[in-house]
C-alpha cells in the first residue's frame, strides 16, 4: 500500500465521494494502480496501450459508481472485478466474444514467442482470453473455482475444465520452447 | 504434482510473478483529467482557514524576505541623510510625523553607539564634534518637547540643565564648531 498509510480506503473514497477530493483520489489511485494495472496487463496478454486503457476507464467507473460499493470485500477485490469487467467488454469487442477458449495456429505473439527465450509471463500472454482469465484467477490471483464462476459468468465446472486446458497449454508452450 | 494440479517448480513459477507493476506517471495525470472532465473531482485547493505546512513555511520565508529588505533599506537610509529620506517618505500628517520622531530617534540612538564603539579609532577632533552635536541635538529635542508638552519635567529640567551650563561659561569661551550633515 501507497501513500497516507494511516488512512483507510473507506476514508479516503469517502472524500472522494462526498467532495470530489483529487488528493483523496491520487491516493487510492496510487495505492491500488501497480496491481491493477499488472493484473489488467496480464489479461490482456501483455498490450500496455490497451491495458493503461482499461485502467484509466476502471478508475472513471469505478468513481462513478462509489457510492454502490458496500465495502463487503475489498476495495482491491471490487476495483480488479471492474478491470475485469472492462476487459471482458474488450475482447468482445475485438474477437465478438468475451472469452476465447481455443488455441490459435499461430498465436498472436508468435514472433516474438519464437524468436526469444518464452517465459511463463509470455507462456501467459498468448493463451486465447479465456484459459488465461482462468489461470491468471485461480493460479495468480488465488481465486476458487466458484469465485471465477461468478466473476467471468461461467459455471464452476467449466471454470475447472478450462484451468486444466489453460496449464495444459501452458506446459506446451513452454516445452516447445524448451525444444528450440 | 501438489494437491493443487501444479508442480512445484510451476507452483514456485507462479508465485515469483509480480503481483504490481507502476504505470506510467502520465496515466495518472490522463486519468485525473478525465475526472474532471466528468465533474467526478474538483482541483485539490487550499481550504479557507486551513493553514498547510507549504503555506507556513511559505509565511515564514516571505516574513525573513521582508524583514532583510526592510534592513537593507534601514542600512540605506542611515547611509544617507536619514531626515531628509524620511520626510521626503513622511509629509505632513499626525501620525506620520510621530512616526518620523521615532525613527530619526532610532537613527539618532544608533549613530551614538556606533561613535562609541568607533573611539578607538576615531581623532579626538572629530569626536569632540559628534559630543557637541550630540548635544546640541538633545537641547532641540528637549526644546521641542517643551514647546509639545510645557508642563513636561523632564524636557524642563533638562533645558534647565543646559542653560544653566551655558551661563556658567565664560563669553570668551570658544564658539561651537557644529557641523550639521
Amino acid at each position: 500500500m501507497r501513500g497516507s498509510p494511516g488512512v483507510s480506503d473507506r476514508e479516503l473514497a469517502e472524500a472522494l465521494l462526498l467532495h470530489g477530493d483529487e488528493k483523496a483520489f491520487r491516493n487510492l489511485y496510487r495505492r491500488h494502480t501497480p496491481r491493477l494495472f499488472q493484473f489488467v496487463l496480464r489479461l490482456l496478454g501483455g498490450v500496455e496501450i490497451d491495458a493503461e486503457d482499461v485502467v484509466q476507464d476502471t478508475w472513471i467507473r469505478a468513481t462513478q459508481r462509489l457510492g454502490e460499493f458496500r465495502w463487503e470485500s475489498s476495495f482491491s477485490t471490487w476495483l480488479t472485478g471492474i478491470g475485469l469487467n472492462l476487459c471482458r467488454d474488450l475482447w468482445r469487442k475485438r474477437n465478438g466474444r468475451e472469452l476465447d477458449w481455443e488455441m490459435a495456429r499461430e498465436p498472436a505473439a508468435s514472433s516474438s514467442l519464437y524468436e526469444e527465450r518464452v517465459d511463463l509471463e509470455r507462456a501467459i500472454g498468448v493463451l486465447p482470453s479465456g484459459y488465461r482469465a482462468v489461470l491468471i484467477l485461480h493460479d495468480v490471483e488465488g481465486c476458487t473455482h466458484e469465485q471465477i464462476g461468478q466473476r467471468l459468468g461461467i459455471a464452476v465446472g467449466t471454470s475447472k475444465s478450462q484451468l486444466s486446458c489453460a496449464r495444459k497449454a501452458m506446459r506446451e508452450l513452454l516445452t516447445s520452447e524448451e525444444s528450440l | 504434482m501438489n494437491r493443487n494440479g501444479l508442480t512445484p517448480a510451476e507452483q514456485e513459477a507462479l508465485e515469483s510473478l509480480s503481483r504490481e507493476r507502476t504505470p506510467s506517471r502520465l496515466l495518472e495525470e490522463r486519468t485525473v483529467r478525465a475526472l474532471k472532465q466528468r465533474g467526478l473531482i474538483r482541483s485539490s485547493s487550499p481550504r479557507p482557514g486551513v493553514v498547510r505546512p507549504w503555506m507556513a513555511i511559505a509565511a515564514v520565508a516571505a516574513s525573513l524576505a521582508l524583514f532583510a529588505s526592510g534592513l537593507t533599506l534601514g542600512q540605506w537610509l542611515g547611509a544617507r541623510q536619514t531626515v531628509d529620506a524620511l520626510a521626503a517618505f513622511y509629509p505632513d500628517r499626525t501620525e506620520r510625523a510621530a512616526a518620523l520622531v521615532q525613527t530619526t530617534g532610532s537613527a539618532h540612538t544608533a549613530a551614538l553607539s556606533g561613535l562609541i564603539e568607533a573611539t578607538a579609532q576615531a581623532d579626538q577632533q572629530a569626536l569632540e564634534q559628534a559630543r557637541e552635536v550630540a548635544l546640541a541635538a538633545l537641547w532641540s529635542a528637549a526644546s521641542e518637547v517643551v514647546r509639545l508638552a510645557p508642563d513636561d519635567p523632564l524636557a524642563v529640567r533638562i533645558l534647565q540643565e543646559f542653560e544653566r551650563a551655558r551661563t556658567g561659561q565664560d563669553a570668551g569661551e570658544e564658539a561651537r564648531n557644529f557641523v550639521w550633515f
